[in-house]
């Protein structure tokens, strides 16, 4: 196994924290250096909605369009059994 | 939900290849952040489809700081795009987070790249990157890049017009091996196979094909060990209700199951999957796993001590989820992260149940566990041992009564059929016979095997040697997501290694021989890549409203039955009104990474007992597909080799040793499809994906 591995082992004391990720080797990693050719702005204004909605369109000075929503909201019944609130629109699977 | 949707008049992206933005979130204390995106297009095909697998991807973040984010969406249909929408779930948080999540975005753009015939991503023709098919025209070395073990076959499959190639140990640069570039043309495609099996001394290498060079990558049985320590990483990660450092406090805390009057705590074990829900038949199979790979490496007291560790932190959850009456909770779905107060509106009652399946295979799990732990902790030897004695006996009278119990969707034994009782309920009475000696585990062994011999395909077919799901022969096993494979020869072999001296033995061994002639059957039949086809099917299955329950799970019989018509005529007639299908037959849970590694497990038990290295060869075959030797040369288990996949992560975050689902077919097709789109099933980490990937390991 090699030395940079070993390292990453004994520095995680042999995994009680998360190996690092190397996000460096990942596909992925691959796209941002791909030269563009043709960009186009997404220009539409957006809304912020749902549960962001009471905290509206937020506007940074840099020109940044946010959103800000609590992460807990109170939908489910109580004794709402999880997969319930699975079959949502995110099609979250098993 | 909060979302920022952008609305237009319908647009066409196809022009484009990708969506890129930048995003900042915050959560005060947060320390996992995820975002997803979803596109709506009203063109030629809808988007999102009906299970949400088109049009939607997931991204993995870094809290307060601009990430640089690509959706490469070049499969996906997009020529009259009306909405564009980020959101996240209100979904509950950690321990340590604050109440809210503020995003921001910037630099939302669509982009279209510079076609470059040169550059490795984007090949200089239309389309975007390689996402469909067996052949990858993109000029590359597609390999296991996480390494090869020194013996048995190793190739690599390249797109390249170069006659010969050359393997070069890295650190001298010296040329090892050099060779002619076999060239394989058939209804898959043209490929250029580089075959270096010769070589077996272990090092570090790269291959060399005209202007082509691979990565680095190792030869030895070292990444096994690597595999083992990266597989212990993830599954560590995925604890439940522990406080996984920069990922999550302890969680669910309060996730109950009731039972008779009495409520015991489900948290424990390990998440499912990036949902954080709870499978605890998968957990028990996982305990199983990682104590015979415990057992494998003993001669490495650290990894060894490990693998016990974490075995126990899972030993401890299926033992106390027992009821004592042969109830035992099972399963919770999730998505969240609960408050952890008992009575507030977030509990989740957890499902309990005292199904024969499962109580045979936690016995087995459990007799696993007595038998590892007895020179380890001899106390909880007993412990489990006691426990695996009493689930059995439970498994035995429900199974008396009741036969095969009724699909459940959510459990995860859902698609289990007659003869995969018969299989599971084998090896766990010779487990325990092992263990005890009791005469009477005998007597269920032998008689179950059978029971289960009686629903083996023995008929003159050339592929004959399959399993049915019963003595009727009428459907074969196969699986789509969930798979079990791998228990029809384990029962085998473990009744010819409990009792070598019963008057059966030729039978099963000869049952065995046949099952390894299927799957030698199958193995040749996606050339030149090593993935097991998922298996053979009988065409008129697809008119089976019965049993359609039991193997597709959330889908309507009615709304799919002309689409698995469709996917069995995609598959390769083999006469007889047999069907063979690569991928499996599947609608809304895509992915074979399972399948696969438990078929890989299947032919590696009858290969090792068999001393039948050609089913041996066919197991690490399917490790290269997981590690990238695939058409789409990327590795599937994150921190393995180079150019690994991002993963469907949610709640988790990016995590080294996580394997997903698996890769797909597209709509009806049966060609791999691995689309840019970082969304579920098919990218989803899974526990059920390590746990085979483990137990195919062992078999190498």
């Amino acid at each position: 196994m090699n030395r940079e591995l070993e390292n990453e082992l004994r520095d995680s004391l042999y995994i009680h924290r998360p190996l690092p990720l190397h996000r460096e080797r990942e596909f992925d990693a691959r796209f941002v250096r791909c030269p563009v050719e043709e960009v186009r702005t997404v220009g539409a204004i957006p809304s912020a909605e749902g549960a962001a909605e009471a905290g509206g369109l937020l506007r940074d000075e840099g020109g940044a369009v946010g959103m800000t929503a609590p992460l807990r909201c109170a939908p489910w019944p109580k004794d709402t059994p999880g997969d319930e609130f699975r079959r949502g629109p995110a099609g979250v699977p098993l | 939900m909060a979302q920022l949707v952008y609305r237009f008049e319908p647009e066409d992206w196809t022009r484009f290849d990708r969506l890129r933005f930048e995003v900042s979130p915050r959560i005060e204390g947060g320390r996992v952040f995820h975002l997803n995106v979803s596109v709506a297009s009203d063109g030629r095909i809808p988007v999102p489809d009906r299970y949400w697998r088109e049009g939607a991807s997931v991204f993995d973040l870094e809290g307060e700081s601009w990430n640089d984010c690509v959706w490469e969406f070049g499969s996906m249909p997009r020529d009259a795009v009306r909405e564009l929408r980020f959101y996240v779930f209100c979904a509950g948080h950690d321990t340590a987070a604050g109440e809210t999540e503020t995003i921001f975005f910037r630099n939302v753009r669509l982009e279209r790249v510079k076609r470059d015939p040169g550059a490795a991503v984007y090949p200089g023709q239309e389309g975007s990157i390689h996402t469909l098919g067996w052949e990858n025209p993109i000029p590359g070395i597609r390999l296991s890049s996480a390494g090869y073990f020194p013996a048995g076959d190793k190739t690599a499959v390249a797109a390249t017009d170069a006659e010969t190639f050359t393997l070069t140990d890295e650190k001298s640069g010296i040329c090892v091996y050099e060779g002619p570039v076999r060239r394989v043309e058939n209804e898959r495609g043209r490929f250029a196979v580089l075959d270096f099996s010769a070589v077996d001394r272990p090092g570090l290498y790269r291959l060399r094909a005209g202007d082509l060079v691979s990565p680095p990558f190792p030869i030895g049985e070292e990444i096994a060990r690597e595999a083992r320590w990266k597989a212990l990483n993830f599954l560590f990660c995925q604890r439940c209700g522990y406080p996984v450092p920069g990922k999550h406090g302890a969680c669910h805390l309060d996730f109950l199951a009731e039972h008779n009057g009495e409520t015991v705590p489900f948290h424990g074990g390990w998440h499912d999957a990036g949902d954080t829900s709870q499978q605890a038949a998968q957990t028990a199979e996982t305990v199983e796993t990682l104590y015979r790979n415990a057992l494998l490496c003993k001669d490495d007291p650290l990894l060894y001590g490990r693998l016990m560790e974490e075995a126990g932190w899972g030993l401890d959850f299926i033992l106390r989820t027992r009821f004592g009456d042969g109830f035992r909770a099972t399963s919770a779905g999730s998505t969240r992260w609960s408050d952890n107060k008992l009575g507030t509106f977030d509990d989740v009652a957890c499902r309990v149940f005292d199904h024969s399946y499962e109580n045979y295979l936690f016995a087995g799990a459990e007799a696993a566990a007595a038998e590892a732990l007895r020179g380890f902790d001899p106390g909880l030897s007993v412990c489990a041992r006691r426990a695996a004695e009493e689930d059995f006996a439970f498994a035995e009278k429900t199974f008396a009564e009741r036969g095969v119990e009724p699909a459940h969707m959510f459990e995860h034994t859902y698609n289990s059929g007659l003869s995969q009782y018969y299989a599971v309920s084998v090896r766990s009475a010779c487990r325990l016979f092992a263990l005890t000696g009791d005469p009477k585990y005998r007597e269920t062994a032998v008689r179950h095997g059978s029971l289960l011999m009686a629903c083996q395909e023995t008929g003159d077919l050339p592929f004959a040697g399959f399993f049915c799901r019963d003595d009727t022969k009428r459907t074969p096993v196969h699986f789509n997501h969930q798979a079990r494979e791998h228990q029809f020869p384990e029962a085998l072999v473990s009744l010819c290694e409990t009792f070598p001296d019963a008057p059966d033995k030729p039978r099963w061994e000869e049952s065995l021989r046949l099952y390894g002639r299927y799957l030698r059957f199958l193995a040749g039949a996606c050339s030149p890549w090593g993935m097991i086809p998922a298996g053979v099917h009988r065409i008129e299955e697809s008119e089976d409203r019965d049993l359609f329950p039991y193997l597709h799970v959330t889908c309507d019989y009615d709304a799919e039955k002309e689409h698995y018509r469709a996917q069995l005529k995609a598959g390769r007639d083999l006469g007889d009104g047999y069907v063979l299908r690569h991928f499996p037959v599947w609608f809304s849970f895509r992915g074979n990474s399972a399948v696969l590694l438990s078929m890989g497990r299947a032919a590696g038990v009858a290969g090792r007992y068999l001393g039948d290295e050609d089913l041996v060869r066919v197991c690490r075959e399917q490790l290269y597909w997981i590690w990238g030797k695939n058409p789409f040369g990327q590795s599937l288990m994150y921190g393995m080799g180079r150019d690994y996949s991002r993963l469907y992560t949610v709640h988790m975050g990016e995590t080294v040793g996580a394997v997903p689902v698996g890769i797909e077919t597209r709509e009806d097709g049966d060609e791999p499809y691995w689309p840019g789109n970082n969304n579920a099933t098919y990218r989803e980490i899974w526990i059920g994906a390590v746990c085979r990937f483990l137990e195919a390991l062992e078999c190498v």
